[in-house]
């Protein structure tokens, strides 16, 4: 059980690390929008895209015109 | 039952027509704004937006020439230097969007934006309605990206940065941040109290006993230092102003128990008997921190999304000097600047007419809701709008310093004043705060001459143990719950002492214009003369008003089909022009008579009586209908009045109008307490008046002149047409036209009051039966954070119960 002496330190070290990187991204504003995420995924134009009874799309996907 | 618009979901006027194929089938509009909305949608291939959309759009301004104008400014170079950031030819701004309604607008907008040719990124925060844009200057321009959202419905102004914005985006971060550090930190240590927990002396070694205090104590240590740091200085603050409330018992019970714990630590033998809170501080902090974030962007998000919008004071002016017209930043307007305003436009600063002659609607300044006559040498406001013609000003003030400002700057005057609503909380908990202290001090002296030792662990253990968890969930948990159930119903609570103040009101004080009426002239009846058909006059009246900014005109908005050849206007008196080959007058009676008398029978009742009639081959005019407009009560108005007046409230209006339209009103509404033709300060100065009397004054209000008077009653209650700058200061925003609501809060006040007194009861008398089993060393460590947590689910239990 000594082995918890060197192991807990490094969860520390882990934790730590963890916070930093949750104030970078909070800095870096990606916390800055918390609800538009959940939304913006059920808002993909795949009507198309769904496949028919065949199994294939019934078209190519369009390129997606709000990724520049 | 009308049938609804399929854009805006509002009523259509009956015989207005104006159908849309979408998604295969037809559907039915109410305007031909929404028409063209939707056509536009349409045509870009987005109509799923109608499927997306979990909320109805917001019905859209028709969008004038001198808007349309005024949009194209913003493509001048010097303008942008304000808010513009060019590099390499991509120009970068940030926008504030206008009348967004739900997640698919955002869909729709960034779908429509990114699909124009020059644009690089187009991106919505859901949050506060921003959108980050950025394009290349040569292949696009910011007008046509304003105009194109202008165009599916929605308003876009170039955004602001400043400084309260700033802070206020710094604020949401750094508590976003204490929230992450206290979660973590509490599952940290959560992992390393369990085997403390668990474990028994024979199980766990000392030395590992000692490891996981320690490691929690680390863990622990940035949440009571970072997390926990904002109840700590309001608790600092509550000391030096000797005004107790919630946050020092919860700064207390913190730093307690952190005491405690890292004393047990560091000094005490690695023994299981005596306990460390180390988990326990770390789950509060972060429950109490969470609760207050929640708090905080309740309030933010119906603020924030539109306040930029309807600003009080144009961005812009026309100047006019010796070489010709310029456009300015109308900050940077001096006094003495001859500036055109055209019809449309408001005046962005005060002024004098130096040329033209013309009326304007101060309906926001004063509560008149019929325009007001300038002519040369008359003093026109800044804020308020130009609904005729061109005319030239000289100002006498710059635009912060104009009487718009003046009013506002009272703002903080009013607010300094206002009496204080002590919440129920404070009072319990100062008093709760004391007792416990001097508990613990009596407790302390008495163990010292019996076991001096023993002082420190009993003293603390008492400090522990009426750690007031569930007294500071009492309060905000029954808030939570009602907010909650009123946000639904359309009543947004924005300040904490609203519900309490709600059930303490005796006096409650209505404004007129806007807020008891609709705010805008709306026709409420039409006479047919010579056998007339109404909706043919109707069409012709509303081709006619379609040239005009008059108020009348969005009157006959809805029976809107094609405008009117040839039309005239002759100022004060009315409109003449040409539809379907034949010559009409729409006027005052003697201007559609052209002066001859009248034939036909007249009635006059109250409101604005309009009259068409047509120029017959005989050159005469025969009268053809009389329309009669007024601004028209709400539907809601009268029962909720009625619904007060049972309750035992009084009701007074308070109002900037004339006596007589303020009588008519308050006679359909059964109120006695009448005050017309109030300025600003005169209103404020009334509600002192009852204040003094040891009255509880609530206010409900839209204007800028009701600000002041917003800011300094008790309660303030804003329309949800109400300007921004109303909406933010006060404690209320209705946020849709139902009346009714305002009644069902103050009766869920009364509920909300109840249930916290249940819940106050109950946490002081668990924890005042702890305190003596605790002084006495009674309470095992495991028995006492069972019952507090067991006692704060009660409290939350007990709140939930005002959400049905």
């Amino acid at each position: 059980m000594e082995i918890l002496f060197i192991l807990i330190p490094i969860s520390i070290a882990f934790v730590a690390f963890a916070i930093w990187i949750f104030g970078w991204a909070i800095n870096n504003g990606q916390y800055d929008d918390l609800e538009g995420p959940a939304h913006s995924i059920l808002f993909d134009d795949d009507a198309d895209m769904v496949p028919d009874r065949n199994g294939k799309p019934k078209t190519k996907p369009t390129k997606d015109p709000t990724q520049p | 039952m009308h049938v609804k618009c399929y854009h805006c979901d509002e009523a259509i006027p009956r015989g207005f027509n104006a159908v849309l194929t979408i998604l295969g089938e037809d559907k039915k509009f109410c305007c031909y704004g929404c028409l063209a909305i939707a056509e536009t949608i349409v045509s870009g291939g987005l109509e799923n937006f109608y499927q997306h959309r979990t909320k109805a759009s917001e019905k859209p301004d028709s969008l004038s020439q001198s808007q349309q104008d005024e949009i194209h400014l913003y493509d001048d170079k010097t303008l942008q230097e304000d808010f513009v950031e060019t590099i390499d030819g991509i120009s970068e701004t940030h926008l504030s969007i206008g009348s967004i309604t739900c997640a698919a607008c955002i869909w729709l907008l960034e779908r429509e934006i990114n699909s124009l040719d020059g644009i690089k990124q187009f991106s919505i925060n859901h949050t506060n309605h921003r959108a980050a844009l950025s394009w290349n200057d040569a292949q696009c321009s910011l007008s046509t990206v304003l105009l194109k959202v202008r165009k599916l419905g929605y308003k876009a102004r170039p955004y602001q940065d400043d400084l309260v914005k700033r802070q206020a985006k710094l604020d949401k971060r750094i508590s976003i941040f204490r929230i992450a550090v206290a979660g973590i930190a509490t599952m940290q240590n959560m992992m390393f109290s369990l085997p403390l927990y668990l474990g028994s002396e024979s199980s766990i070694d000392s030395e590992f006993v000692a490891l996981f205090r320690w490691v929690s104590l680390i863990m622990c240590t940035p949440v009571v230092f970072f997390s926990a740091l904002p109840f700590l200085k309001a608790a600092l603050r509550d000391i030096r102003t000797r005004h107790l409330t919630m946050d020092l018992p919860v700064s207390l019970a913190i730093l307690a128990a952190y005491t405690a714990s890292t004393y047990i630590t560091v000094f005490s033998s690695s023994h299981l008997e005596s306990d460390v809170y180390f988990d326990s501080v770390a789950m509060f902090t972060f429950f109490l921190l969470l609760g207050r974030f929640f708090e905080m962007q309740t309030r933010h998000k119906h603020l924030n999304s539109d306040a930029d919008f309807n600003q009080l004071l144009p961005a812009t002016a026309r100047v006019k000097t010796a070489d010709g017209e310029i456009s300015k930043p109308a900050h940077k307007i001096e006094v003495g600047d001859i500036l055109i305003i055209n019809q449309g436009e408001i005046a962005p600063a005060d002024g004098i007419v130096l040329e033209g002659q013309s009326r304007f609607d101060e309906s926001a300044l004063t509560g008149e809701f019929l325009p007001i006559n300038k002519t040369i040498g008359s003093v026109v406001n800044g804020g308020t709008a130009n609904v005729e013609n061109t005319i030239l000003i000289a100002t006498t003030s710059t635009p912060k310093h104009s009487r718009v400002s003046a009013i506002i700057r009272m703002l903080d005057q009013a607010h300094h004043e206002k009496p204080q609503t002590v919440q129920l909380a404070d009072i319990v908990a100062s008093y709760f705060v004391a007792f416990v202290l001097i508990s613990a001090t009596i407790a302390g002296v008495f163990w010292y001459f019996i076991e001096p030792e023993a002082v420190f662990t009993t003293v603390l253990s008492i400090l522990v143990v009426t750690c007031p968890c569930a007294l500071s969930l009492a309060t905000p948990t029954a808030m939570t719950s009602v907010n909650t159930f009123l946000r639904s119903k359309g009543l947004l609570i924005a300040k904490s002492h609203t519900l309490e103040a709600m059930s303490n009101t005796t006096d409650i004080i209505f404004d007129k214009t806007g807020t008891l009426t609709e705010g805008k002239l709306q026709l409420s009846s039409t006479n047919t003369f010579n056998g007339a058909n109404k909706s043919i006059t109707l069409t012709i009246a509303a081709a006619l008003e379609s040239h005009s900014r008059h108020p009348i005109a969005s009157a006959f908005k809805h029976y809107f089909k094609e405008s009117a050849n040839k039309v005239e206007t002759t100022l004060g008196y009315g409109l003449q022009g040409s539809f379907e080959g034949k010559s009409y007058r729409l006027g005052n009676l003697s201007f559609a008579l052209n002066n001859t008398p009248a034939k036909d029978k007249i009635s006059e009742s109250h409101g604005v009586h309009i009259f068409l009639s047509e120029l017959s081959e005989s050159k005469q005019y025969t009268l053809l209908a009389q329309f009669e407009l007024s601004d028209t009560l709400r539907e809601e108005s009268l029962s909720c009045v009625k619904a007060f007046q049972a309750q035992g409230i009084q009701v007074h209006i308070l109002s900037g109008d004339h006596l007589n339209s303020v009588q008519h009103i308050a006679q359909q509404l059964g109120i006695k307490h009448i005050q017309a033709a109030q300025s600003p300060e005169q209103k404020l100065y009334y509600v002192r008046k009852l204040q003094q009397e040891n009255k509880e004054v609530a206010m409900v209000g839209d204007g800028i002149n009701d600000l002041p008077v917003l800011s300094g009653a008790r309660l303030s209650i804003a329309m949800g047409g109400a300007s921004d700058i109303t909406k933010l200061n006060s404690d209320a925003v209705l946020l849709n036209s139902h009346m009714s609501i305002l009644n069902l809060a103050f009766q869920s006040a009364d509920r909300a009051r109840k249930i916290i007194k249940q819940n106050m009861v109950w946490a002081i008398g668990y924890n005042l039966l702890m305190l003596p089993l605790a002084a006495m060393g009674l309470v095992p460590p495991y028995f006492a954070a069972l019952g507090m947590s067991l006692s704060s689910l009660i409290v939350v239990f007990n709140s939930l119960r005002l959400k049905s």
